[in-house]
């Protein structure tokens, strides 16, 4: 499970339409956010990237996807000791597990029609 | 009716958009601000109600924010509730320090966020409504103090016109005597209108909560 709809869900009294709202968001944004991303973490600039992953990080934990919540954490903790070679070595999962996120969003919207 | 006007502060537009949706359904006002610039510019005009304040944006944080906010306002007047999605406890420590009134930590339950804003916008009123009967305390003990002022200089000029009519005759001195303490009377009216013009308190409310009839 990637996407956790029960959670999520609960989080926000179990209100499908904001529930929705947020997959639809999420998914229009999706773009946007992953050359954000992308583009932050070749600028190495340790404050950007701390910033940019935090809010990855706050995304990931409200679909209660943990993998991705972790890798998130981990990064921005090593930005703010300014540690670009471990925030380098996390990179590609860190962009991987975004991807799946995005891919199981889609997902949830089409099995919603 | 609103059930109070609140101000978000959140750089991070998605999850924001939905707690400001799921706040409105539940009767709030609320405005979103995701630049915490301008965010600390509206905080600052003193329009809202209360504050949920996002504690890490790039420029200001929240806690910049809230150290700002505090400089001008107290905690009783604006209550402001933080944000965090940090796992670390310093920000909060922090924050709580700063005058923050309440913290929450992302992700965020929108029913806890609801009886939180709850909880403060109660405590809020109830403070108001303290100062309040404080003002009208004050505004008593001001009535006992002026009662007394007025008493003294109107018996001194009764009794100088009391004394001129059973004598019917002309005093200088007297007549003196009965106008210092009539100016003595215009000088205390003067400044009841002056204290009651700098309080802000109505005239139904005085009635409400004091002993005073209306005559």
């Amino acid at each position: 499970m990637i996407i956790n709809k029960e959670k999520t869900l609960s989080a926000f009294a179990d209100d499908e339409d904001i529930f929705f709202s947020i997959i639809d968001e999420f998914i229009n944004n999706f773009e946007n956010q992953k050359n954000e991303l992308i583009s932050t973490l070749d600028k190495k600039n340790t404050d950007e990237i701390r910033i940019c992953v935090h809010t990855i990080k706050g995304l990931s934990a409200t679909f209660y996807f943990e993998p991705l919540r972790s890798i998130a954490a981990e990064a921005e903790a090593a930005a703010k000791e300014g540690k670009l070679e471990v925030v380098d070595q996390l990179r590609e999962e860190l962009i991987s597990k975004f991807d799946e996120l995005y891919k199981d969003a889609r997902r949830i919207s089409n099995e919603q029609g | 009716m609103s059930k109070g006007k609140i101000l978000f502060i959140d750089d991070e537009k998605i999850i924001s958009g939905a707690v400001v949706k799921s706040l409105i359904k539940k009767g709030y006002s609320v405005e979103i601000c995701h630049s915490s610039v301008e965010g600390a510019k509206l905080a600052e005009k003193g329009e809202y109600d209360l504050i949920l304040l996002d504690i890490e944006m790039p420029e200001l944080s929240g806690l910049d924010i809230l150290k700002r906010l505090r400089e001008k306002v107290d905690k009783s007047v604006l209550p402001i509730i933080m944000f965090t999605g940090n796992e670390d406890d310093k920000d909060v420590v922090e924050a709580l320090k700063l005058g923050a009134n309440d913290y929450l930590t992302k992700p965020v339950n929108t029913e806890v966020l609801t009886a939180r804003i709850d909880t403060q916008l109660s405590l809020k009123a109830l403070s108001f409504e303290n100062a309040k009967k404080g003002e009208v305390e004050t505004l008593n003990a001001l009535i006992t103090t002026y009662n007394h002022e007025i008493n003294n200089p109107l018996t001194i000029a009764f009794g100088m016109v009391e004394i001129m009519k059973k004598k019917k005759e002309f005093s200088e001195e007297k007549l003196e005597k009965t106008m210092n303490a009539l100016k003595r009377i215009r000088d205390i009216v003067l400044k009841i209108k002056e204290v009651s013009e700098a309080n802000d308190l109505d005239f139904e409310t005085y009635i409400k909560d004091s002993k005073m009839l209306k005559l």
